[in-house]
């Protein structure tokens, strides 16, 4: 941008502008889109110096820069009860707003301006574009209630030259909070501040802390001290100056007005307020300033949000992590949740290790014909096959540990989040039963057992090759080897043999003596582990969308490099 | 204050930090630090004497809390100004002699003792503070001490600032609680229409109930005593406060009322459930119990007894050739015993489904310190269900006394088969050599002895083992029974010792919180 604050005319090339307006939108739906929701320290700044930022360029820096043309805009800001309504109206000669004893007074601004000017300000042509677009504007009388509370009220007076406009805006620190959102709003769409404090305001901190936003943004900038006390003019014009000095405001203009003295005082004010207004030169000096001031103050502030948005998603990812590491601890239990054992019931068991020692014997009697007597078993004791029964057992069993294990791991998740920062609020907006396994998981769980299960028996076909038939011809039949793998997932004997399988337990025993028989001893430790590890992925897998859950209460907050890209993009403007 | 209330007051602030020391680990730092700070304050201003009342002027910068306080002492002590800020450091006026060790306690430096004051006045230690909204935020910060320590307020504001935001929202409204010892002073009213003078204390008046004062006083004060517009002059609104401030002091009310407003709020902090909801133990209880023996399989390993008494009937009492034949097989009962990881997870479900079961509605951070207590007693529970088990379905009991005759009898049953066999086998022998022909073979009617003893073993051994089945079965059932009775009572006992007593412990905890904070604030 052509930085051209010289003390004569001033004027921007068309393209220039053109090019930083493009910029500024381009940064401004980028600050839009990141959330700053979660509560983090500093947070509340970040939030007020994104949304100050926006505001100041959607309402003032990208219509400013699409009509440098257009009129001064001169707003009145200041202090409750400093004075700024009567000023206004002394500054008009007329009353166009309605000072009052009970504060804070003006709640709607009033924005005062020449009949030939009110093209620029009336908002009557959309195509036209104007100032502060998002205000309505009203022409009723002062105290008209019936109209938008929020809008700003139009006074068009050929008292007030053409070429600026002057606005009385809300108060900056009275108990009405509304008010000063509306007052940081209009004075970031200001050309001019004209910032009016008191004999007794002119050290408060709040007033401060907006000049010292008008300092940061080098914005043109008049201060008037009003209700000063006879005698004491000099002292305290003298203490102010030396504060604006301080804070960088030197090239402020400074303007006491004795208490009483209201309509001499202000005359002051007004003539050179005229004085700006009359000289295209000045009026393209004042809006460079400001523009040039606003444009460099944009990296420092955007900084400011960046430095928020880091710590969002910082603390986003924090909380990821913690949920990551719950998740995955999870499934890792599931895991040493089977080395310890499993509980089948005893009958189930032993009627299995029967029906294996069985078919041991009768080693050489046909698969159809053991196939066969199962059956008949079946139909005669009402039971399923002993393979079968083992397989729904197994299956009964890991569902039981999948979802217990889910239920305490989203418990885990949240006595985690709780510890955090900004977990708490999370928390706040998840749904009801976050602290529990979804309702659904129980048969998400069953579908993978099952599907484990038929994986289980594809693997003995796969693995086994040729020794089916062998398998076959101790009529244990694929289904009695693949159940008995199973219960060698969920023993420790799974890989082991010899005496601690012979301890393990003679279910377990009695189906390994009947693997390594069929299969060979490495054979049958192969796949073993091979049923195992498929199974721990199908739960972790599984336990991916319980997580995802949580993945989705953070799914709107900032990205790790989105601090990155701001500060890319306010650069990219300062250029 | 009466000896009385100071004693009272005194047990407060040591129920308060006896009331700290149990929330401490439990409620939030901040929480617990705030109340410590309490007790430790209110004991401290106890002890530097209590027939002395502090009054504050506080307010904003320029609201003429100087010029008010040089009026009330009737002396130009401290200086007004128009410069802002003024004020810098705390300034204290006694009447009635001096009081060295509170003013070095409240770290005020600077003090005046005023001479033949106002009689009324006797007791009244007034202190001018800094401002709480210049640029200086030492000031504030000085200001914002002393607030927490004053027995009285009077917050000066004048027609310019009495909206602010930092009087309101910053200030008086977190004092609500101490609105009985927060007084008003509206000054420089004669800068106003006279007109507009109600309704600008009016509307004072509306914003301070908005803070949560109910009943606001509010002195009007004239900034100068030669008035152009009618009201009050300056010396007839400074006499008003004068009055009113001799009333703070007579009535001897402000020290008690806001050290009590003090640690009222401190003790209500400290206890943020609804201490009248109970944790439903039994209901804990209940649930943990069940959980517990699901996940002891109370009901899998009274089955496992139950088979392993019938094997061990068939082997004692069943037809001995048969038997010998049977394989021997492994216990049941371990298998169950020997599963651990899952039924770890069981029972840390259980205990969590019984937390919730029980502290329904008692509010945080109650409910969560009960789930955590309880989830963390699991790893104890599990191991004590083990070896309980296991030790249960060990010693479930002697074998029936009828297993040694049926034993014995099957033993003679089959002594007598074998003899039959024997013989038999002799005699075919014989009668296969042409020896001769049955020469001496007792009968029984028309059957020979051996064929009785070889047939009748076999047959009486089957039907003896088939006999001994009834009562086996029935025996077996009854010990399962008596085995979930007795592990079920083994549960109970470990979830007692386990689980409840320590819960219990914890909840006595937050009984004990809760009666010492009610007493801290002073309700019971």
């Amino acid at each position: 941008m052509s930085v051209g604050c010289g003390a004569s005319g001033t004027t921007y090339d068309a393209a220039v502008a053109e090019l930083t307006r493009e910029h500024l939108a381009e940064l401004s739906s980028a600050l839009a889109g990141d959330a700053l929701w979660l509560d983090l320290a500093d947070a509340p700044q970040a939030r007020r110096t994104r949304d100050e930022l926006r505001d100041q360029i959607d309402g003032y820096l990208l219509p400013r820069l699409a009509r440098l043309q257009a009129p001064l805009l001169v707003v009145i800001g200041g202090s409750t009860g400093s004075g700024k309504s009567s000023l206004t109206n002394a500054l008009v000669g007329e009353a166009v707003t309605m000072p009052g004893v009970l504060r804070p007074t003006t709640r709607r601004p009033v924005l005062v301006c020449h009949p030939h000017d009110r093209v620029w300000f009336a908002n009557e042509d959309s195509s036209a574009g104007a100032e502060l677009p998002e205000l309505s504007r009203t022409t009723g009388p002062a105290d008209d209630a019936v109209a938008d509370p929020d809008g700003v009220r139009l006074v068009v007076t050929d008292r007030w030259p053409a070429g600026m406009a002057i606005l009385d805006s809300p108060d900056i620190d009275s108990v009405e909070s509304a008010n000063h959102d509306l007052a940081a709003l209009l004075l970031g769409a200001a050309d001019l501040w004209l910032f009016v404090t008191t004999a007794v305001r002119y050290a408060d901190a709040v007033p401060w802390a907006y000049l010292a936003r008008a300092a940061e943004r080098a914005v043109a900038l008049a201060v008037v001290v009003n209700r000063i006390p006879g005698g004491a003019t000099e002292a305290i014009v003298g203490d102010l100056r030396r504060m604006l000095n301080d804070h960088g405001l030197s090239s402020a203009a400074l303007f006491p007005i004795g208490e009483g003295d209201l309509d001499v005082d202000a005359a002051v004010v007004r003539d050179w307020l005229w004085g700006i207004a009359s000289s295209d030169d000045e009026r393209r000096r004042v809006v460079a300033q400001t523009i040039d001031g606003l444009v460099a103050s944009v990296p420092g502030r955007v900084d400011v949000v960046a430095g928020g948005v880091a710590r969002q998603a910082q603390a986003a990812a924090a909380l990821a992590r913690a949920a990551d590491a719950v998740w995955a601890e999870a499934a890792q239990r599931v895991d040493t949740g089977m080395d310890d054992g499993i509980a089948l019931r005893h009958e189930v068991l032993a009627r299995f290790s029967e029906h294996v020692g069985t078919s041991e014997v009768m080693g050489r009697i046909q698969n159809g014909i053991g196939r066969v007597r199962d059956r008949v078993a079946a139909t005669l004791r009402g039971r399923p096959a002993p393979a079968a029964e083992v397989k729904r057992e197994v299956g009964d069993t890991v569902e039981d540990l999948i979802v217990r294990v889910a239920d305490r791991a989203a418990l885990g998740v949240v006595e985690r989040w709780e510890a955090l920062p900004g977990g708490a609020q999370v928390l706040g907006r998840a749904p009801s039963g976050i602290d529990r396994a979804r309702p659904d998981l129980r048969r998400d769980a069953q579908q993978l057992v099952l599907r484990w299960q038929d994986a289980v028996l594809e693997m003995v076909v796969d693995q086994a090759g040729s020794k089916v038939t062998l398998a076959r011809s101790l009529s244990l039949g694929i289904n009695g080897v693949a159940a008995a793998l199973m219960i060698g997932v969920f023993s420790q004997t799974g890989g082991l043999t010899g005496g601690e399988a012979a301890i393990a337990g003679g279910a377990a025993a009695a189906s390994q003596t009947v693997l390594s028989a069929v299969f060979g001893d490495q054979v049958v430790r192969d796949l073993v582990r091979a049923a195992r590890r498929d199974l721990i992925e199908r739960v972790a897998a599984l336990y991916e969308t319980e997580r995802a859950r949580f993945d989705q209460l953070l799914a709107d907050l900032p990205r790790p490099n989105a601090a990155d890209e701001l500060r890319r993009l306010a650069a990219e403007v300062a250029r | 204050m009466s000896d009385e209330q100071h004693l009272d007051l005194r047990d407060r602030a040591e129920a308060l930090e006896a009331a700290t020391s149990l929330a401490r680990g439990r409620l939030d730092d901040s929480v617990v630090d705030a109340a410590v700070a309490v007790a430790g304050r209110v004991r401290a201003r106890l002890r530097h004497g209590t027939d002395r009342t502090v009054v504050a002027l506080a307010g904003p910068t320029g609201s003429g809390k100087s010029t008010l306080f040089n009026a009330l002492i009737g002396a130009e002590i401290s200086q007004p100004g128009v410069l802002r800020p003024t004020t810098a450091v705390a300034h204290a006026a006694l009447w009635g002699g001096d009081e060295p060790r509170l003013l070095r306690w409240l770290e005020i430096p600077r003090r005046h003792l005023v001479p033949d004051g106002d009689a009324a006045l006797d007791g009244l230690i007034l202190v001018d503070l800094p401002d709480i909204d210049s640029v200086a935020v030492a000031n504030r910060q000085e200001a914002e001490r002393l607030i927490e320590v004053v027995d009285c307020m009077v917050w000066v504001v004048d027609p310019q600032k009495y909206a602010d935001e930092v009087v309101h929202d910053d200030h008086v409204a977190p004092l609500a609680q101490h609105a009985e010892v927060l007084r008003f002073a509206l000054t420089k009213v004669d800068l106003l229409p006279a007109a507009e003078v109600p309704a600008v204390v009016a509307d004072f008046e509306r914003r301070l109930r908005d803070d949560g004062i109910p009943e606001p006083v509010v002195w009007p004060i004239a900034l100068l005593d030669e008035r152009v517009t009618p009201g009050p002059t300056r010396s007839e609104g400074v006499v008003a406060v004068r009055e009113g401030l001799a009333q703070v002091v007579a009535e001897r009310r402000a020290l008690t009322a806001r050290l009590d407003a003090d640690l009222g709020s401190a003790a209500d902090a400290l206890v943020t459930d609804d201490a009248t909801v109970d944790v439903a133990l039994d209901d804990i209880r209940r649930t943990a119990i069940d959980g517990a023996a699901a996940a002891a399989h109370v009901d899998a390993l009274g089955d496992a007894v139950a088979l392993q008494h019938l094997r061990q009937a068939r082997r004692t009492s069943g037809w001995l050739p048969l038997e010998w034949v049977r394989r021997r097989r492994p216990s049941p009962v371990t298998d169950l015993v020997r599963a651990d990881g899952i039924d770890r997870v069981r029972i840390e479900a259980a205990l969590r489904d019984a937390a919730e079961s029980g502290t329904g509605g008692i509010g945080a951070p109650w409910d969560r310190i009960v789930r955590q207590d309880l989830l963390a007693r699991s790893g104890d529970l599990s191991d004590a269900l083990r070896s309980r088990a296991i030790g249960v379905a060990r010693t479930v009991g002697a074998p029936p006394r009828w297993w040694r005759a049926a034993a014995w009898l099957q033993r003679l049953l089959a002594a007598a088969t074998a003899v039959g066999l024997v013989w038999l086998f002799a005699l075919a022998l014989i009668g296969a050599t042409y020896l001769d022909t049955d020469p001496f073979t007792p009968r029984l009617g028309a059957v020979p002895i051996p064929t009785v003893l070889f047939f009748g073993g076999i047959v009486a051994g089957i039907l003896v083992g088939l006999l001994a089945r009834v009562p086996a079965r029935i025996g077996s059932r009854r010990r399962a029974g008596r085995t979930r009775k007795q592990l079920r009572n083994q549960v109970a006992e470990v979830v007692d010792t386990e689980v409840v007593d320590p819960l219990q412990a914890v909840l006595d905890d937050r009984a004990e919180l809760a009666r010492l904070a009610t007493r801290a604030a002073g309700r019971s």
